[in-house]
């Protein structure tokens, strides 16, 4: 009866498997738990990203605006002290956007430069070698 | 029903949409990647610069001062660090720059809390506190906020020292802190990361928020005062640090799994847990 049991269950796994493996995830049973877990987290954490950034007008609007209006600046006024113009005021119609854009496009290539150089360089040299 | 009618079933279903169209999952991309494809898109909306470094002016000069006078021996140890183990290890720099990469974009990166109605960002600070080290995890820190500061009017010239402070040397030594703290104890690595970022997090805040209290209160009370801010700060930043939790938990997964040697080198983890 347990083998019985044991075996339908091998079965069922068996076929979990395969009715992911047609939505197009391709893994062995073995690791269908792990591999449902890992893209489990991630579609949790992109939806959260996708959904809190982009739903509505989330960042038009003053109501998101960052703690350092609704809590840092907003306190601070309340006890006299008012912040200041930067030094470098970049805050001037696109320019902020701008220079946002081209912060993250470099941090991202150097990003990618020096993971490629940890990691795909001397995988490649122990494939090559 | 049986199994062999659900296995019939599924051939079935999977002869008649075959010819229809490709299953929408053929692309097959690691999670993690996908993951850091939608961080990355989403700092491709910034409408402006939602910080919690304490703004340009908000500090008196005197506390100011303080607060950078605390930060700039932090600094210079860690510039001292830096030039004396990249000298002895050639594989540091490149480590110490994805760092640098990976805490600036992390620290200037805008995310809506919807369940606060404002936005705010990680730091970052506990990856590259817990892979390069407290003191050059401070360095980067101080490099990352004073480009914030000079070019995307986030933070602050005079409140440099500050966020300095709140960021990189409580942010870097509470993640570092608490990872060895946890690992002394035996527990998971991932487990481990991942109440480093969480810590790292909240303890960036809270620092913050002493910060501005004690620069702001005047002859008011401090307590009250630093305890209104750290309530205005929980409903962001108690999903936030959840986040960057995750955020640390993955990164430090993700070398273990591709480079678990810099992780031993490092003194991230002990030469007999990687599995061969």
């Amino acid at each position: 009866m347990k083998t019985k049991d044991t075996k339908c269950k091998t079965v069922k796994v068996h076929l979990t498997a395969e009715i992911a493996e047609y939505a197009g995830f391709k893994f062995k049973s073995k690791l269908l738990l792990h591999k449902i877990r890992d893209y489990g987290v991630a579609i949790l954490l992109i939806s959260f990203l996708l959904i809190t950034c982009h739903s509505s007008p989330v960042t038009a609007s003053d109501k998101w605006g960052g703690v350092d209006e609704s809590v840092v600046e907003k306190v601070a006024k309340e006890y006299g002290r008012e912040a200041r113009e930067p030094f470098i005021n970049t805050d001037r119609g696109d320019l902020l956007l701008f220079l946002f854009l081209l912060a993250g496009a470099i941090g991202g290539f150097v990003c990618g430069y020096y993971w490629r150089v940890i990691i795909s360089e001397p995988q490649r040299v122990k494939g090559e070698g | 029903m049986t199994i062999q009618d659900l296995r019939f079933k599924l051939q079935r279903f999977r002869l008649l949409t075959s010819t229809l169209h490709p299953s929408p999952f053929t692309l097959h991309l690691p999670p993690f990647t996908l993951t850091l494809a939608a961080l990355a898109i989403s700092t491709l909306f910034p409408e402006k610069s939602y910080a919690m470094h304490i703004s340009e002016g908000i500090l008196p000069l005197n506390w100011a001062a303080l607060w950078f006078a605390v930060a700039m021996p932090f600094v210079a140890y860690g510039i001292w660090r830096l030039k004396t183990v990249s000298k002895t290890d050639l594989s540091f720099k490149p480590l110490v720059g994805l760092m640098a990469a990976a805490v600036f974009i992390i620290s200037c990166m805008p995310i809506p809390v919807p369940t606060a109605g404002t936005s705010s960002h990680p730091c970052g600070t506990a990856i590259s506190g817990i892979l390069v080290g407290p003191t050059i995890s401070i360095l980067i820190s101080a490099v990352a906020l004073l480009i914030q500061a000079l070019f995307l009017a986030h933070g602050g010239l005079s409140t440099w020292g500050a966020n300095i402070v709140s960021m990189g040397v409580i942010g870097s030594f509470a993640g570092y802190g608490v990872f060895k703290l946890m690992r002394g104890v035996k527990l998971n690595l991932t487990i481990s990361a991942f109440f480093a970022g969480l810590l790292a997090d909240w303890a960036t805040y809270l620092t913050t928020s002493v910060e501005l209290a004690s620069g702001i209160r005047g002859d008011a009370p401090f307590m009250p005062l630093v305890t209104k801010i750290i309530i205005a700060f929980i409903p962001t930043q108690l999903p936030l640090g959840i986040l960057e939790g995750f955020i640390t938990a993955g990164m430090v997964s993700l070398l273990l799994k591709k480079r678990p040697d810099l992780l031993v080198r490092f003194g991230v983890i002990k030469a007999g847990e990687v599995k061969v």
